[in-house]
């Protein structure tokens, strides 16, 4: 079926790239894209050893190839009329270390290609509304990392590097915008379930217990599943906006259910855990306020989840987050991005929740802390045209996890861009970014965008 | 049979990269030559002389660009000193009303920044707007209005928009014989009108060298607060449009960044239909 599909997509574009089809469409000036050779280091044996993970990782090679190879994305974007647009990004993609991961691998294994973004853009419908249908990013909040309302589109946790549409999960979607000068009413209708792409490798024995992985439990696409979002958005003033949200879905993130728990009295053979994806419902309010150099950021949200009485240990339990915090143009060459984020569970027992979780496989288990800090830094420093430099960090400051972000980037000759740096990940076992440490890269892209 | 699948999407994919590219390639404009390394003005030190004609002020200057509405496609070709440039398209809408001069900035090249939009309302009374749809975060930011955002040093002093009577007090500080050896042109010093001239566009000072014919500025010199010269501008071609005569080609040189540019417009129409939807954020957040 993969491979159907991957012959059909390359087909498809054949057909819209004959001679006959570029004339046409004026190909020339709505084609674009780009070639990527890319090779993604697996770091976390030699970050273990130097001691900058927690944990140790010497069952790896020093260091491995996670992903190596080429990538081509081609980019159809153009305007059909002045209020009717399209924008379409396919890739095509051969991983040479998929290729050879496993004895079975064959060469067939390293070819994908994903669909990556595509809608049709209609604007100024009966001049009020526009409307937006198809797979596309939907940014809701202020923050570009760790607001509290970036709830839409999810997160490859796996493929973090220098450029958002690498990490960033595209949704289908339609939006309905209604623009009552100066509110603007946002509707969002997503009618498929989209999770966060995240890395889960358990081991094979928990204590006396053999584990057992079930596949996802994934929202099934019907109709009561249909997420609906909308958002109002307004004037703060003549330099600021402010604006309210809902949300009615499913928590990117999975939780994990776990059957087959063992108690005093019977220690079952099989541990059987199932990632599943709850509904939730989210109301929140963001702002933002230019003073000077200096934008001023601020996100809140309230997360009502199915845990409507916080005894249910396979949920997230009801919690509320803010956020606040700034974009700081210095320089016209170094900006600095400052947050500082407060969640808090609600109905919340940790300590009940500590020995709910506990098993002999896991005597000393990690559970969420009730009140949670995290603080975000990012500085961007261009100290030439054609070179930046970028570092990001964000703190989960009691359980002391972290993770970096840091790359250079130069564009060698025009379009030719080089990207390096790392993605690390630190930190106690269970807690957010300590989960992620094996995911630690030093990742090079080579890009030449035409 | 495996290898036969695994070669065919291979080839079909070097077959799109070839495609790809060759169908990518910018099309070739009568008006827009394909970059070369740009040749920076020969420096020069204007003579005083006596003006021939005595010197109009300044608002003068401004009137000679009637134009209301403004649409342009345009090449920027950017090089750090000694390099090869690179080399951006962007269409450009502007709009001139009483309230001031809106900007709609879309490139259209390289294909990294397609999609990359600005827009700006610089208002009469220095209530300025400023917003970015960045299309690699997939949003419109509103630009602080600091005089150190790229933005405004590199593109709003493009000779696009009209000289803002509302920043600059302009005097006339004599003339020099043109740099083209053909007339004179006026010299006008502009000091900031307040400090918040100097805060919205990091200028102390400008130099302005004006046509005495055609009343049209030829050049332009930049002074930071500290009234250190820090960049140049030169207009190398001009062309009238219904009454108006407006650069089409000119070069600029950043001495501050090591960094120099020239700009060819190309498609310029004036006084054209244009949509005012064009200048709203909501415009920008649904490109």
């Amino acid at each position: 079926m993969h491979r159907f599909r991957l012959i059909a997509a390359i087909g498809l574009f054949l057909v819209a790239t004959t001679p006959a089809a570029a004339h046409a469409f004026e190909l020339g000036n709505i084609l674009s894209g780009y070639v990527m050779a890319f090779d993604y280091l697996d770091i976390s044996r030699p970050l273990g050893e130097i001691g900058f993970a927690e944990g140790s990782y010497n069952d790896k090679p020093w260091v491995s190839h996670d992903r190596a190879g080429l990538r081509l994305q081609l980019r159809l974007a153009g305007d059909i009329t002045n209020d009717v647009s399209f924008d379409t990004s396919i890739n095509f993609q051969y991983d040479v270390a998929e290729a050879v991961r496993q004895p079975t691998s064959s060469a067939t294994d390293g070819m994908s290609f994903f669909f990556k973004e595509g809608f049709i853009s209609v604007r100024n419908i009966l001049d009020y509304f526009d409307l937006k249908v198809g797979r596309q990013y939907v940014f809701w909040g202020k923050f570009e990392w760790g607001g509290a309302l970036d709830i839409v589109s999810g997160w490859n946790y796996a493929a973090m590097s220098a450029e958002k549409e690498n990490f960033r999960l595209a949704v289908d979607a339609v939006r309905l915008w209604m623009n009552f000068d100066p509110v603007t009413i946002e509707l969002l209708v997503i009618p498929v379930f989209t999770p966060n792409k995240m890395p889960l490798e358990l081991p094979e024995k928990a204590g006396p217990s053999t584990v057992v992985q079930n596949d996802a439990a994934l929202p099934s696409t019907s109709f009561v599943n249909t997420e609906v979002g909308a958002k109002v958005a307004f004037p703060l003033g003549s330099d600021g906006e402010m604006a309210l949200y809902y949300f009615r879905g499913f928590d990117r993130t999975f939780s994990m259910v776990v059957e087959g728990k063992p108690d005093d009295a019977y220690i079952p053979e099989d541990l059987v855990f199932t990632p599943t994806y709850n509904s939730l419902q989210v109301a929140g309010i963001d702002a933002e306020y230019i003073a000077g150099p200096v934008m001023l950021l601020f996100e809140g949200a309230y997360f009502h989840t199915e845990d409507e009485d916080g005894e249910d240990i396979f949920v997230k339990n009801k919690h509320m987050k803010l956020a606040t915090g700034f974009e700081w143009e210095a320089t016209s060459k170094l900006s600095v991005t400052g947050l500082y984020s407060y969640t808090r569970l609600l109905q919340y027992d940790r300590n009940r929740e500590w020995h709910m979780v506990k098993n002999p496989g896991t005597p000393d288990p990690y559970v969420a802390r009730t009140n949670q800090h995290k603080a975000m830094y990012r500085l961007r420093y261009y100290p030439i045209q054609e070179l930046s430099l970028q570092l990001m960090q964000i703190f989960n400051i009691p359980d002391g996890d972290f993770m970096t972000l840091g790359f250079v980037s130069w564009e060698i000759v025009s379009g030719l861009k080089l990207y390096t740096g790392l993605v690390a990940f630190r930190g106690p076992n269970g807690t957010t970014f300590g989960r992620l440490e094996e995911q630690s890269r030093w990742f090079t892209e080579l890009k030449y965008s035409f | 049979m495996q290898r036969r699948l695994f070669s065919i999407p291979l080839a079909l994919m070097f077959f799109a990269i070839t495609f790809g590219v060759v169908y990518a390639q910018e099309p070739v404009h009568a008006e827009a030559p394909a970059p070369t390394a740009i040749q920076e003005p020969a420096p020069s030190v204007p003579e005083q002389v006596a003006a021939p004609v005595k010197a109009p002020p300044f608002s003068d200057i401004v009137k000679q660009l009637s134009w209301k509405t403004f649409h342009t496609n345009l090449y920027l070709d950017v090089a750090r000193k000694g390099k090869s440039p690179s080399r951006k398209m962007m269409e450009v809408y502007l709009r001139h009303s009483k309230t001031g001069q809106d900007m709609f900035m879309v490139f259209k090249k390289p294909s990294n920044m397609k999609g990359m939009t600005f827009l700006a309302h610089n208002n009469v009374d220095l209530d300025d707007d400023w917003y970015m749809y960045v299309r690699t975060i997939r949003r419109v930011k509103r630009v602080p209005s600091a005089a150190d955002n790229f933005m405004l040093r590199d593109f709003l002093s493009l000779y696009l928009l009209k000289p803002r009577l509302e920043l600059w007090d302009y005097t006339v500080d004599g003339s020099v014989p043109a740099e083209d050896g053909k007339g004179v042109w006026h010299k006008y010093v502009g000091m900031p009108k307040t400090d918040e001239t100097t805060g919205l566009t990091g200028y102390g000072k400008l130099m302005q060298y004006v046509d005495v014919e055609k009343k049209v500025i030829m050049k332009t010199e930049f002074y930071d607060k500290d009234l250190k010269l820090i960049r140049t501008q030169m207009v190398k071609k001009l062309e009238q449009r219904n009454g108006s005569w407006l650069p089409v080609e000119f070069f600029t040189d950043d001495i501050e960044e090591g960094v120099t540019a020239g700009v060819t417009l190309f498609d310029l129409e004036t006084d054209i239909e244009v949509s005012p939807k064009i200048f709203t954020v909501r415009y920008i957040k649904n490109m």
